[in-house]
């Protein structure tokens, strides 16, 4: 019996041991990115940025409303001008809330809604020509929003302002002008409405950075955001990068295609990242506390290189490059393309360090699904 | 004489041997006396007190080394007269032929199958063709346990198997989906699953998931070996699960006929048919179950039969034929958001998704005895399956856009045949056993995915003949030998080391459909991709069982076996061009380690305490890597991570009444059990860092289940309670997230009352299911059936009537 008071022993200890190293905490390697005030993080973006980002978005959205609703159907070129600086006004607000697709704005798919191009030009044709429509449907979404107005407010069918003045002044145009505007207010009050509920809920969820914690969800947001729409819908998909084996040059899908302002709103696009990225508040001044910050306190390089300078950089790298294009854009990915390569490649860079290097330095995981094909 | 009526581990204690005397064995084959057919599991005694034991599936028990002289040889077994003689052992083997008269009355005979519930839960260190010495076992006798049968309710069915994590999909167990050890439970995928001892899973290497469940009434026996058979059956880090189905008994015929009616619709019809006519042997079912699950937009309509032939060739040869069929279409209601779930359970989101299996087995088992006790086992097996999923099964917090579906089919041929050889002899004075096999295995699955109708109904065709989507071919091929030997060293210590080699091909060969899309949904690119690839390798894994005999009935044993979980078919897959393989990629491999205290007490008493340390190497998973040229990002499926898994499994049954009582034979019994399993679970290394040091997912810390269960004669009342405690659903240890496909599963306890009552050819069983009505899930989905949260049903009530002739 002496073995066997022994194997009980043996077995009695492995088990404490088991036990007791059941309940050890976690490994301290984690520690700097745990160690982090995400708190202070998500306050300062969300208080400072998400929230007045939106409700000055909201504002763009009621200018050109208010414009519309006091002239609309009488437009003459005054004011056509008028409503056309607000529909460019609320294009470029656009960008700094465009990449914030979660929470309110996700629930309603917002940015679909809200932004989609190229426009379908046949489908607004039966629209502003009294066709029924009801701009909810699925269906509709590339015949409304940002871009819907752009192309009635640049209509390529009419060559002289007074035959566009004529076509806007219809009633059918009115009518889905009206409808449009009005899908516009909804969606930007859902969404405004819904964030100072959602607020506190979301800075909350700081606990770790693991799916759907805040962080993952900014971080993804963020890198699908950039990698999708801006680099590849705004530049790539326009200079023919993901057109086949040819790589023709599609300049009708390029943002704003109707009044030309692409480039201008890339930029815009750009810059919000930037500041997001950065911390800084949305009115500008403050540079709180962003995902720049984040990695500087934990510390990671790339290169030799802090990874949150080299992101930074990059950015730079970016400006510099789309400075040596002009708008149209349309025209330029047909005849500037060294230059356009040029600054797709660096926005290409830009998406291997937010989606690979970034993600890994805060042990975030990417969630959505890469449907790239590049 | 209580020893009569219990199971008793043979090559116990051997008395003090008399050197100087000459010493023999006495083998005795019990047989009915009418059928001849041999009878398991018989208790034989030798001598007074001397010596005891069970006979095994062919109705054989061989005595210990005896040495010579008269003894007294008694046997007994329920349904059957006692038997007794005097037997003289003059020679050093004296072969006895013991056939029984049946018992006349049958009110009697279920009295003394009662009686006869033994308090055993686990397989002999040698159990018909397979060696389960030093391995951590664990069997269900699936006529003893309570519960909701016609609902193949798992968390009833497997009350006794510890550490189990259930996956509850839908209200009929159609799936079974346990994992243990800390194992996703996905269609029971980590556990080698057979029936009969042949594969039953979609594809035994590239996709081992559980389409298929047997029918609870037509199932004898659940056997469960942990990590440690995966030398002699699949490698799976689980183990092996085996399901023994019933055959004829020794009348001419006895027919079974059962009818369940339960809560939300369910209504199940099982008929049997069985018995043994001369050397023949026969078994045939039929099962029908239908129901309205608990959610709107579910139902199910399951089909399933079963034949099973055995003709005996003398004693010593049979040959068996056995034939499965299994069809069931069932509407998904879909998952639901966090949100979802905690404002009301039963409703869903989905109307338009259905899920269709037809499941065909077949299997031809040639077994023989030879004269120098060693046995022939040979099964050539077959499956044609295939299994198609149709929906919309965008995440969940999406409304469903009402166009095209999606199509997923996949269809599964595969033979195999498995051979094993076993011998029993005798070395310095202790039994020997060995085993070698081999096994030869071969598949053929094909996958494809497309777009289907856009209606809401069960059409499974596809809306193109070319390929939308994907379209892939995964012939595979396995070969393999294995050997395991009990060096039954002296009456207290037993090794049993085993080795296996197995050669693997797989191959994937398809082609896939690349669409590019502008922001607005308009596709402005698409190609069609072909992709062929190859793997072929081979791989040895080793393991070494101990048992050491405490006292009687009491041992401890340990063992270490490796195993590895092969490439599957969706690692070798892919859809996307900017999705790639490591060329390297390497099967997932590890080892499970177990040490344990394992016994009963006459009857009284069961316990099977443990502790196990499961390796997990290897681990695929995808990363995001940079192409160093052009800085386009892709994704990379490589071996990304390992965790470690170490854990307590506790299972103990005790009988009160029994243990107050000084009258064995009593008609009463009162026995509470205890199933407990503490589990920790890490990630130990990954190159992806958001796992690295993590949980890993789908490991509860806690399982627990216990339960009490009281009998008089025919009479029982059981209660069970199940507690699992919450953990996460992914590697990343999600907390929650808007499309729920992860995030914490919450802990939740369940409790069941069952009661069963037997009067002459009838029985009626009847119970309540979740009995506090606990609003809980146990899974989320990423794809099918979901995705989210798939709620486990409320309370349910069942009765059911069992007519046996």
């Amino acid at each position: 019996m002496k073995k066997s008071r022994f194997l009980v022993f043996l077995l009695s200890l492995s088990a404490t041991l088991v036990l007791f190293d059941a309940c050890k905490p976690d490994k301290e390697e984690e520690d700097l990115v745990n160690n982090y005030d995400r708190a202070a993080l998500l306050a300062n973006v969300v208080n400072n940025y998400i929230v007045p980002a939106y409700s000055d978005y909201l504002k763009s959205v009621k200018d050109l409303n208010d414009t519309w609703t006091a002239f609309g159907g009488n437009l003459n070129s005054s004011t056509l001008s008028d409503l056309r600086t607000n529909y460019f006004s609320l294009a470029t607000k656009w960008q700094s809330v465009a990449f914030l697709e979660f929470g309110p704005a996700a629930d309603i798919s917002l940015r679909a809604q809200t932004n989609v191009f190229p426009v379908d030009t046949a489908l607004m044709n039966l629209n502003s020509k009294g066709g029924t429509f009801d701009l909810a449907q699925v269906n509709q979404f590339d015949a409304k929003g940002i871009q819907a107005l752009d192309y009635l407010l640049h209509h390529p069918s009419y060559n002289s302002e007074a035959d566009l003045l004529t076509f806007l002044n219809s009633s059918a145009c009115q009518a889905y002008f009206t409808a449009i505007v009005n899908d516009l207010l909804t969606n930007g009050n859902y969404v405004n409405d819904k964030w100072s509920t959602y607020q506190a809920t979301f800075i909350a969820n700081n606990n770790s950075n693991a799916e759907g914690s805040a962080m993952s969800i900014i971080v993804n947001a963020l890198s699908s955001h950039y990698e999708a729409y801006v680099r590849k819908g705004k530049l790539g998909i326009p200079a023919g990068v993901f057109n086949g084996f040819s790589q023709q040059a599609m300049p009708g899908h390029v943002e704003a295609y109707y009044s030309g302002k692409s480039l201008d709103l890339l930029k815009a696009s750009v810059a919000a990242i930037h500041q997001f990225y950065e911390g800084i508040a949305y009115n500008g001044g403050n540079n709180g506390e962003g995902l720049a910050d984040y990695l500087t306190y934990v510390q990671v390089k790339k290169d030799d290189v802090f990874l949150s300078a080299a992101i930074s950089l990059k950015i730079q790298a970016i400006n510099d490059a789309l400075a040596l294009l002009n708008d149209p854009l349309s025209n330029d990915v047909l005849n500037n393309k060294t230059k356009v390569n040029e600054a797709y490649e660096e926005m290409q860079q830009l998406v291997s360090l937010v989606k690979v290097d970034l993600t890994a330095a805060l042990g975030v995981l990417i969630t959505y699904q890469d449907t790239d094909g590049d | 004489m209580k020893q009569l009526k219990y199971l008793i581990v043979v090559f116990l204690i051997a008395p003090a041997l008399c050197f100087s005397q000459q010493l023999g064995v006495i083998s005795v084959t019990v047989t009915g006396e009418s059928s001849s057919s041999p009878i398991p599991y018989a208790t034989v005694v030798i001598g007074e007190n001397t010596h005891s034991g069970m006979t095994n599936e062919n109705g054989q028990f061989v005595s210990k080394v005896l040495p010579f002289g008269n003894y007294l040889l008694r046997v007994k077994v329920l349904g059957f007269m006692d038997y007794s003689d005097t037997v003289a052992l003059s020679s050093s083997k004296i072969e006895i032929k013991a056939a029984l008269k049946a018992e006349v009355t049958t009110i009697k005979k279920v009295i003394i199958k009662n009686e006869q519930e033994a308090l055993d839960y686990k397989l002999k260190a040698v159990d018909d063709m397979l060696i389960a010495h030093g391995k951590k076992s664990e069997v269900i006798d699936v006529d003893q346990t309570d519960g909701n049968k016609g609902a193949n309710n798992a968390r009833e069915i497997y009350s006794r198997i510890t550490g189990l994590n259930i996956w509850e999909s839908d209200g009929a167990g159609i799936q079974l989906g346990i994992g243990g050890r800390g194992l996703s439970p996905s269609r029971t995928a980590n556990f080698n699953t057979r029936q009969n001892g042949y594969d039953i899973s979609a594809d035994a290497l590239g996709y081992p998931e559980s389409y298929y469940t047997p029918t609870s009434a037509a199932i004898q026996r659940i056997q469960l070996i942990r990590g440690a058979a995966s030398l002699q059956f699949g490698t799976q880090f689980g183990g092996l699960l085996n399901f023994v189905m019933k055959e004829g008994g020794d009348k001419k015929a006895e027919l079974v006929y059962r009818q369940t009616k339960a809560s939300f619709g369910l209504d199940d019809f099982f008929a049997s048919v069985g018995g043994t006519v001369k050397s023949f042997n026969y078994y045939v079912y039929g099962n029908y179950k239908n129901g309205n699950d608990w959610r709107p937009n579910a139902g199910f309509d399951v089909y399933s039969a079963g034949v099973n032939l055995k003709k005996n060739f003398g004693k010593k040869t049979s040959l068996r034929l056995e034939l499965t069929k299994m069809y069931y279409l069932t509407q998904q209601p879909g998952g639901l958001t966090d949100a979802q779930f905690n404002l009301d359970p039963s409703v869903s989101f989905r109307d338009r998704n259905w899920f269709r299996v037809d499941w065909n087995l077949g299997a031809l088992t040639f077994k023989h005895e030879f004269k120098n006790k060693s046995k022939l086992e040979s099964k050539l097996f077959g499956l044609i399956a295939s299994r198609e999923a149709l929906g919309f099964l965008g995440q969940i917090n999406r409304t469903d856009p009402i166009d095209e579906r999606t199509l997923i089919f996949g269809e599964f041929k595969n033979w195999g045949n498995e051979t094993r050889w076993l011998k029993t002899y005798q070395y310095k004075k202790q039994l020997w056993t060995g085993l070698v096999g081999f096994r030869v295995y071969q598949g053929n699955s094909f996958s494809r995915q497309g777009a289907a109708s856009a209606n809401s109904d069960a059409d499974f065709n596809f809306l193109h003949q070319e390929t939308d989507g994907s379209a892939y071919e995964f012939p595979s091929a396995n070969y393999a030998v294995f050997a395991e030997h009990i060096f039954q060293l002296n009456d207290k210590l037993g090794i049993t080391p085993g080795v296996r080699f197995e050669h693997i091909r797989t191959k994937a060969q398809g082609e896939y459909l690349e669409v590019i899309q502008d922001l607005a949904g308009n596709v402005i690119f698409d190609s069609l991709y072909s992709d062929v690839r190859t793997n072929s390798r081979n791989i040895v894994i080793a393991g070494v069982g101990l048992n050491y005999q405490l006292k009687k009935h009491h041992r401890v044993y340990a063992n270490f076996s490796q195993n590895y979980r092969s490439i599957n078919f969706t690692d070798m897959q892919i859809q996307n061009p900017n999705f790639k393989i490591d060329p390297n990629l390497q099967d997932e491999k590890g080892f499970n380690a177990d040490l344990g205290f394992q016994g009963s007490q006459k009857g009284k008493l069961y316990y099977d305490v443990s502790l196990f340390l499961l390796a997990y190497n290897n681990r695929i998973g995808t990363t995001i890597e940079v192409d160093p040229v052009w800085y386009t990002t892709y994704q990379y499926r490589t071996n990304i991570s390992a965790s470690l898994t170490k854990g307590v499994e506790a299972m103990v049954e005790y009988d009160f009444w029994h243990a107050f009582s000084n009258n064995d034979s009593t008609d009463y019994s009162l026995r509470g059990f205890t199933n407990l399993s503490l589990v920790d679970a890490r990630y130990i290394d990954s190159k992806e860092p958001a796992f690295d040091g993590k949980k890993v997912e789908l490991v509860p810390p806690v399982t627990v289940k216990a339960g009490v269960r009281f009998q008089y004669k025919t009479f029982v009342a059981s209660y069970q309670f199940s507690y699992t405690y919450e953990h996460f659903s992914d590697a990343s240890n999600s907390v929650s997230q808007g499309n729920a496909v992860n995030g914490i599963i919450p802990s939740y306890y369940v409790s069941d009352l069952a009661l069963k009552y037997a009067i002459g050819k009838f029985q009626v069983e009847t119970g309540v299911n979740n009995l506090f009505n606990q609003s809980y899930f146990t899974r989320r989905a990423s794809g099918y059936p979901g995705p989210g949260i798939i709620p486990a049903a409320p309370r349910s009530f069942y009765i059911g009537v069992q007519l046996k002739i």
